[in-house]
């Protein structure tokens, strides 16, 4: 009963006028952050972080609430109309929204990709709203293994995105771990692969590399072609189409695997929405029917993946409430918020002041249904960007991916990776060697050799610990699976092909 | 299949076999030079810990699988496609004793079809995006964002086909005067301002537009 009233009182709190007037703020914050190329969803928070010394730790917390929800949607408008996810998690939208988008249904994508969006997020906001207490229990068992099985689980979904050849796929996969070991190690501080550059030091950023190869390498592929449809794509007028009850109805089993895979992963903490949107996409593609149209425009894989990134904030928050521990970069820097104002965030929150968290807990599934038309705006503002002859609209992107690769670190070196980045792209999608592999590679990379280290440290070198946590043990065993399905599914084709010929 | 017909089909294939062959050889032998180098790596290693080298060392290995791996995907996806394509000329080969020349013809053709093809693409254009990427990267470090844009906005669509100078003297201007404005003014990102009487030039257009 108590948590009924406290949860009625946090709705009645969020409601007032500056409470919405900050959730309103936030999510477009968000939502042009996630989508312009080189500013993150993060990037956004921490500079917001500065406004919230004057305002009071509630008001706070639902403006960072506001551009944590509109900034795992936001890379998906670009995703959608330029080919240019804003964030590693837009990456399975993008590969299945921008082909839909080539088939002129870019209104109707964008729509599914709101709705889904604000579908998978309030639901999970409700989740984590009834579900606070009793998981801080649960998942306080976890340790680097189970993290470690994890993020392997996530690796081993390279074979269902890796387009045609497992093989090409397991090399592109490996270039992307490989870079990520460039520079200072995290277990031993010790340089790799750096060749005396010092510029190498610090490593690669993922983000520079992702905005490289997805920006740059897109555009020298687009406007090299030389039989190319010239202004074809930007002749479009794009609206953006809500989708209507019974086209949601017709993908209902897709929303709710990306729904239950996106809740399940932000439970865990630490995997964020990029190995979610991973997962949940690779799922999608095994249960499918039609797993051959994935990546040519099927709705199936954007629903699947757009649900999964919103439903994974519930979990991200959380742990932040829950446990005192950031689920992801956006929840680290709202504990940042917590500590400004003096407030330890962990299980004595529910205790000393549960009436803010119920209400930031509401004002965060507010937040999800104001997230339709807050994104309707946008995407209609980003649709107009189309207008914009191609080549200016190009050169002008270079301009903003330069920015964002410069201001991620101040370093001008990162500027030279990305273009660097582009080049390795271009080359990339003229070979067939796939790119999301690699992309993988390099953003799970740091965190599988964190966790396997750490692990293996901890146990004193055996390898078996892995298997003797049931947990653990379960993860990897999906993960093989995975990585078989392959080998098996060709296994039972050709043997289905025999018997025919037999049979003829 | 006549002869003549299986020495054209071999004299096109086999090339582009022997490419796909020397792309994947090039990752194998990188890897090696790679699992080379990590051995060098932990200066101070602790014993009874893996150290610093084992992941780097784990995934190169992992990288050479997955060569050897793609290479055999290339000849047992030649094979079947040879067999669907030209089942005929595969019945006749095998009574010839070409069994091995077909595969290879079918294992190339297989590699050819799914490799990407540069063959429509415009390299002088291409050449010239990556050479204005280099330089603007290159220009924005010696004389500062501000100019450094205008320029590249200006040459970038200049070059790439884009010929309406007085359109493209307005966006190089406008654009950057509107970069500047959202990531210097509002955003506070320390755009590079170059290096010598750059910075003053720079300093100077921060003034007039009101951002200093």
């Amino acid at each position: 009963m108590d948590q009924l009233h406290y949860i009625w009182l946090g709705l009645s709190n969020s409601c007032e006028p500056f409470n919405i007037l900050m959730i309103i703020t936030g999510l477009i914050v968000g939502v042009l952050a996630g989508a312009l190329p080189g500013i993150t969803m993060l990037n956004a928070i921490v500079l917001v972080l500065p406004f919230t010394y004057l305002m009071d730790i509630v008001p706070s917390l639902l403006l960072m609430s506001g551009i944590y929800c509109g900034g795992v949607f936001g890379g998906s408008i670009t995703g959608i109309l330029f080919n240019i996810p804003g964030d590693p998690m837009n990456v399975p939208t993008t590969w299945e929204g921008y082909k839909l988008n080539k088939k002129g249904q870019c209104a109707k994508a964008l729509g599914m990709a709101i709705m889904c969006s604000a579908l998978g997020g309030f639901i999970s906001a409700l989740l984590m709203t009834a579900f606070s207490q009793p998981f801080a229990k649960f998942a306080l068992t976890f340790s680097s293994a189970e993290y470690f099985a994890v993020v392997f689980l996530g690796l081993a979904s390279v074979v269902v995105i890796g387009t045609r050849s497992f093989g090409s796929a397991m090399i592109s996969m490996c270039i992307g771990l490989f870079i990520a070991t460039v520079g200072i190690d995290e277990i031993y501080s010790q340089v790799r692969f750096t060749f005396g550059w010092s510029a190498l030091d610090t490593g690669i950023n993922f983000v520079v590399v992702l905005i490289g190869i997805f920006a740059l390498g897109e555009i020298f592929d687009q406007l090299s072609e030389k039989n190319r449809d010239e202004m074809d794509q930007y002749k479009v007028r794009p609206k953006t189409h809500l989708p209507r009850l019974h086209e949601l109805w017709e993908l209902r089993k897709s929303i709710g695997r990306g729904l239950g895979i996106g809740i399940a992963m932000g439970a865990l903490p630490g995997t964020g929405a990029t190995v979610t949107s991973f997962i949940s996409y690779g799922v999608e593609k095994q249960v499918s029917k039609t797993p051959e149209l994935f990546g040519t425009g099927h709705w199936e894989g954007l629903v699947a993946s757009e649900t999964s990134i919103n439903a994974s904030t519930g979990g991200a928050m959380m742990h932040l409430f829950a446990l005192g521990i950031p689920g992801s970069g956006a929840t680290a820097v709202m504990m940042g918020a917590f500590l400004l104002h003096g407030i330890q965030p962990g299980p004595m929150l529910f205790t000393k002041t549960p009436e803010a968290v119920y209400t930031i807990f509401m004002g965060f599934t507010i937040c999800n249904l104001i997230m339709i038309p807050s994104g309707l705006i946008c995407a209609k503002f980003f649709s107009e960007l189309m207008k914009v002859p191609e080549i200016i609209l190009n050169a002008s992107i270079i301009a903003f991916c330069v920015i964002g690769a410069f201001a991620l670190r101040n370093d001008m070196n990162d500027v030279w990776f990305m273009v660097a980045s582009g080049v390795m792209g271009y080359f990339m999608r003229r070979l067939s060697l796939p790119i999301p592999p690699m992309i993988l590679g390099l953003v799970l990379g740091p965190m599988a050799e964190r966790f396997f280290m750490t692990t293996i440290i901890s146990s004193n070198n055996d390898f078996t610990i892995f298997l003797r946590r049931p947990l653990c043990a379960v993860l990897i065993l999906i993960g093989i699976a995975l990585l078989l399905m392959p080998f098996i599914r060709d296994y039972l084709k050709s043997r289905k092909e025999n018997a025919q010929m037999q049979g003829v | 299949m006549s002869e003549t017909t299986t020495d054209k089909l071999k004299s096109v294939f086999t090339k582009k076999f022997t490419r796909s062959l020397s792309g994947i050889s090039i990752f194998f032998i990188l890897a090696c030079y790679l699992y080379v180098v990590a051995g060098s790596i932990d200066q101070n290693p602790i014993p009874g810990q893996l150290g610093p080298a084992f992941w780097p060392k784990c995934i190169l290995v992992l990288l050479m699988l997955s060569c050897v791996f793609k290479g055999f995907e290339i000849y047992r996806d030649g094979l079947k496609k040879q067999k669907r394509d030209y089942p005929v000329g595969y019945g006749h080969a095998a009574k010839d004793g070409e069994t091995s020349a077909v595969a290879e013809i079918a294992a190339a053709a297989a590699q050819a079809e799914a490799a990407g093809s540069f063959a429509s693409v415009d390299l002088r254009k291409l050449l010239l995006m990556i050479i204005a990427c280099i330089g603007y990267a290159f220009l924005i470090d010696m004389i500062g964002f501000a100019i450094a844009n205008a320029i590249f906005l200006f040459a970038f669509c200049y070059l790439v086909g884009d010929r309406k100078l007085m359109r493209l003297t307005l966006v190089s201007l406008l654009g950057t005067i509107g970069l500047l404005y959202l990531f210097v003014k509002f955003v506070y990102i320390p755009l590079p301002k170059g290096y010598f009487f750059f910075e003053d030039i720079t300093l100077i257009i921060y003034r007039i537009l009101f951002i200093h």
